[in-house]
Parts: structure tokens; sequence; C-alpha cells
């Protein structure tokens, strides 16, 4: 993570309120503001049953899934957006699929995905588990990018996909598909 | 961590955000990416991204796509969708040098339209920038001319061919329409086409409604020549077909400041179109206008401040300053919103904002001083110039 985007978050931090305490994977226990932590679906839910008096004592809120140190980063991407964020209503699904396509990543959050390709994969995974819909669409947005720019092979390679295809599967679907291949198509090749 | 280790349900939110050439393209990583490229549920949205419609064979053909989609009857979005690629083509071929015959490149679009289904709900069609000739600092070059007359025949059909298209497309299948980088006749041209296009759909058949409830536009440019035309007057009397387009209503649409530039380009932030709340619209594309329009010269402001009094005189022209007078409630209700009359004469058109002076700009009589207009022995308008005559 770059450190433009780390260094802009300690002030942004929400208002002193409640605070929820979550543990990771390892057990790590961290105390989040109740804002920065209601930013996950799943925190939130979790809170709404468990009656929101009850936030403040000692209880820990598993998060078993997510590693420490994804966890760290993710708090840092949560922190920034609880202080930059504005409060929008809930969105319908077409909304939020037109607002992905038109809008750019913003700056901040190109930095702060700007690291190691699986890094990036288990902030989606977490963010996925998380329910943090907005930081799972800058993910994914961010791979699909990247995936955008390879070729078939270079994306076997890169993400250790097997090609399970038979050779003559394989064969077929480039057919297929030669049109759009990275080599220069053969002429007449769309007829 | 490898992308074996990603649910399917995070993979396909990875495959959303990717154009349909690359999802094609894609499907050969593995037999489990090709599956999830084919799920019906991923059609749901789609992006069509025609940055190299000039590379033909960059596009499948009709007949070589790996995904079915069903019926024909399923996916009628593609007579729409074939007619805007046969005018988007038709330019593109015209103004760059061909890698192909018209032919094959209708043949390739609609190969490309077949991914539209009923199941397509959000559709989103780009484009890359377009890349001017000459530097746009310089507006009035020859050949940025010529470009931008190309793009406004090109920009004109497709705002037709897709709005007329959405009408007969099945009522409930594209809900949500984004166009990114494309050229736009003014935002009345865009809604008065949609609710033309919604009226004959209804009128076809009473149990269907155009399903279409919002556009979304980024990185469009929009016609400042056409902004208002629909607005006032009859839409579609505007005759086309002649080398420059014949003013009716004395509204005049290449009269603009040879300084300024024929498109008002927005390039950071995505209008919205409502199409079920017009005003709402109009509110939009107000202010982006006049956030991103060129500024007003001092010379601008002084011709408009000598020229209506002028014009005020003329008693032909009386319904004509009754819309102008109406006009200005309209679009500077913290002006005149509480005035009953209005005397052109004394408006401080300094105060006003450029979409106002621009409208007043955009009719023939107060921007062509030189031209001279009388009623004829048959009751017609007649223009008269020096050089030239004309009967309407």
């Amino acid at each position: 993570m770059s450190t433009a985007a780390s260094s802009s978050t300690s002030e942004t931090i929400a208002e002193p309120g409640l605070k929820i305490k979550v543990s990771t994977k390892e057990g790590e226990v961290f105390e989040l503001d109740e804002k920065v932590a209601k930013m996950s679906q799943v925190i939130r839910g979790i809170l709404e049953d468990l009656g929101e008096q009850n936030g403040g004592d000692d209880s820990v809120l598993p998060l078993t899934q997510v590693e420490t140190r994804i966890f760290r980063k993710i708090l840092v991407w949560l922190k920034y957006h609880a202080g930059h964020d504005k409060e929008e209503a809930p969105k319908a699904e077409e909304d939020e699929i037109i607002a992905r396509f038109c809008e750019e990543i913003p700056e901040w959050d190109q930095k702060f995905l700007n690291v190691d390709q699986a890094v990036i994969l288990e902030i989606m995974l977490a963010a996925d588990y998380l329910d943090i819909k907005k930081l799972r669409g800058l993910c994914c947005k961010t791979v699909a990018n990247i995936l955008k720019t390879k070729t078939v092979e270079q994306i076997r390679e890169m993400y250790g996909i097997e090609n399970d295809f038979t050779p003559e599967e394989e064969e077929e679907i480039r057919k297929q598909t030669a049109w759009c291949e990275d080599e220069p198509p053969r002429q007449g090749s769309n007829h | 961590m490898t992308m074996d280790d990603i649910p399917v349900q995070v993979l396909m939110g990875v495959f959303q955000e990717i154009d349909i050439m690359n999802r094609l393209r894609l499907a050969r990583v593995s037999s489990c990416w090709k599956d999830v490229m084919s799920s019906p549920s991923l059609k749901k949205a789609l992006h069509m991204d025609f940055s190299e419609m000039g590379c033909l064979n960059k596009y499948p053909s009709a007949a070589s796509t790996v995904h079915s989609t069903g019926s024909r009857d399923e996916s009628s979005m593609l007579g729409l969708l074939d007619q805007f690629g046969r005018c988007f083509i038709g330019h593109r071929i015209q103004s760059t040098p061909p890698h192909g015959s018209t032919r094959d490149v209708r043949y390739s679009f609609t190969g490309l339209m077949r991914f539209v289904t009923p199941r397509t709900r959000v559709l989103y069609i780009s484009f890359a920038p377009y890349q001017f000739p000459v530097p746009e600092v310089d507006p009035v070059g020859r050949r940025y001319r010529i470009a931008i007359a190309n793009w406004k025949f090109w920009a004109q059909k497709f705002t037709r061919v897709v709005t007329n298209g959405l009408a007969y497309a099945p009522g409930d299948s594209v809900t949500h329409l984004a166009l990114g980088n494309f050229w736009i006749e003014g935002r009345p041209d865009l809604w008065i086409n949609f609710k033309y296009a919604s009226l004959r759909a209804n009128e076809l058949a009473r149990d269907r409604t155009l399903g279409l409830t919002r556009v979304a536009l980024k990185g469009c440019r929009f016609l400042l020549e056409a902004r208002f035309w629909a607005n006032d007057l009859v839409a579609g009397t505007l005759e086309q077909g002649k080398t420059d387009l014949v003013p009716l209503h004395g509204c005049v649409f290449q009269s603009l400041p040879n300084s300024y530039p024929d498109y008002i380009h927005v390039t950071d932030e995505v209008v919205e179109l409502y199409i079920q709340d017009p005003p709402k619209t109009e509110k939009t594309m107000l202010r982006i206008f006049d956030k991103y329009s060129a500024d007003l010269t001092d010379e601008v402001i002084e011709h408009i401040r000598d020229r209506l009094p002028d014009l005020m005189n003329r008693p032909y022209l009386q319904l004509e300053n009754e819309m102008w007078t109406s006009k200005l409630r309209r679009m500077e209700p913290e002006l005149f919103g509480g005035q009953s009359d209005i005397d052109l004469r004394t408006v401080e058109w300094k105060l006003l904002k450029k979409t106002t002076i621009h409208f007043f700009l955009s009719f023939w009589r107060v921007f062509r001083p030189d031209y001279q207009v009388f009623v004829n022995e048959f009751g017609s308008l007649v223009f008269h110039t020096v050089a030239q005559e004309r009967v309407f």
C-alpha cells in the first residue's frame, strides 16, 4: 500500500463513539469506531442481531476468515472512506452497476490497491466475506482492468490457473474466438 | 492465494466489469472461466466497447460467438443496435482509412449484438475519446470543422436509432443505458427522442411501456447548436440532407460565434438523465452547460443588448418576444420569476447565465442582424440577405 494512502487516514477517523471489537483469524483483536465497523454489512448485521447495547461491552466479534495482515489493510480503507464518503441512500442494483461502469477508480483507491495481485485477491475475498460492497467492487474493477491487458497464457501463468481443456476443446474455442485474440487475426476470420 | 481460491460469485463480480469482447477472449483461460462467462446472470449488465471499431477483425461474426443467446425473438435489441452500428460504422469508414467493407463490419457488429438478451438490464456502450486531427485549442481549424461535421451526422443518427430502437425492445428489458464518450445532439434532442419513442411504443402495444428509466452519459459532448430547439419548438421540424441545416421558427443552429467550440465537453462528471423526470433532467443539463460552456465575450453581450431592443419594435416578432420573455422567467427565476412584464431593453444581460445567453444567440434574428425578414403575399416568412434569398 502506498504511503499516500495510509498517511491520510489518521485524520479521517470518525468521531469517537461506541467501540466495536473484532478478532481476526489469528485471534488478534481490533477496536473499531462504530461507524467504521458498520461499513461491513456483516458486522452491522451481527450488531443488530446482538442489540446495540451489547456493542460497548467486552464481546469480540470473530472474523474467522480474515487474516490479520489483510484486515489491517482493510481497516485503513474503512477509516479513510468513513471520513470521506458522503452518506448515500441505498441504490438499486442497476444504478450501482451503472455507477461502476461510468466512474473511474478514485486516485486514493488506485494507490491503495496498487499492491501485489495476490494481495488484491485476498482483499477482494475479505471484502466479500465482510460484505463491504464498495471495496469489493473496487477490487473487482482493478482485477478486471489487469485481466484486460493480459493474454490468456499470461493470465494462466500469473494466477496459477491450469489449462483444463482437452487439445480438441481448446482448438475449438480458439477457432471461435480467433477474432478477439491478441495476435493479428487471420484475414477474413470473421466470416 | 490464486484465482482458483476465488468463489464463483466473486469471479462473476470481476467478469461483470469486463466488456464483451474481453469476456469472450478470456473464456479460453479454463473451463471454469468459460462456464462462468457463459452464465446467464452475467448478461444482466453488458459493456460494449467499440474503441477499436476500425479494426474489423477484432469483432465477432454473427455465427462465431461462443455463447448462444437464444432465439431471435428474445433479442429484439439486435435490430436497434445493428442500425446503430451501421450509422456508426458508416461514419468511421468515411472519416478513417477503411479496414474492410461496410458489409464486413455490419456482419461483425451483428455478431457482437447477439449478446444482448431479454435478461440484459444495463447496457453500457462506449468507445475511446475521439482524437481530433488538430488540437482542440484551435476549434475553428478546417480539419476540426470537417471532423465535427462528420460526428454531427453520426451523433444525430445515433440518438434516433437508439431511442427508437429501445421503444421496440421488450418492455422489461434494458432499463439503464450508459453511453461513454458519445456526441449528443443536445439534451432536448435526446430527451425528445426518448419521449417520442415511448409514445410510439405505447401506441403500438398498450400493455407495453418503455422500459428505459435512466440514461447516464460519461465523457460526452453536447452540441451547442441544437440545445434548445426541441424545448421550445416542435421536434422534427429541422430539415436534413442539405449542406446546411435550415432553421425554422426563427431558431438557427449554425450561427454561434466562430470563436466558440461547437460542443460542450463534459469531462469529469457523469450526467444522469432521468427519463421519467424531465424537470430533474433539465435542471441537470442546464447546470452542466453553465459549468462547461465557454465564457461569453463582452462583444457578444453588447451585441445582444443592442440587437434585442431593435427586434422588439417589429410587430411580426410579437410571438418571439413572448417566447423570449417566457424563457427568461423560466431560465432565470431568481431575476424574472415574479415579473409579469419583462422589457428586454432593460435586461442586464451580463447577469444572466451562459445558457440563457446561448438561447438568445441561437435565434437567427438575434445573431444575424444582416438578415431581413418579410411576410410575402402568400403569408410566408421570407429571409433576405444581399447574397441569398430563401422562402420558408
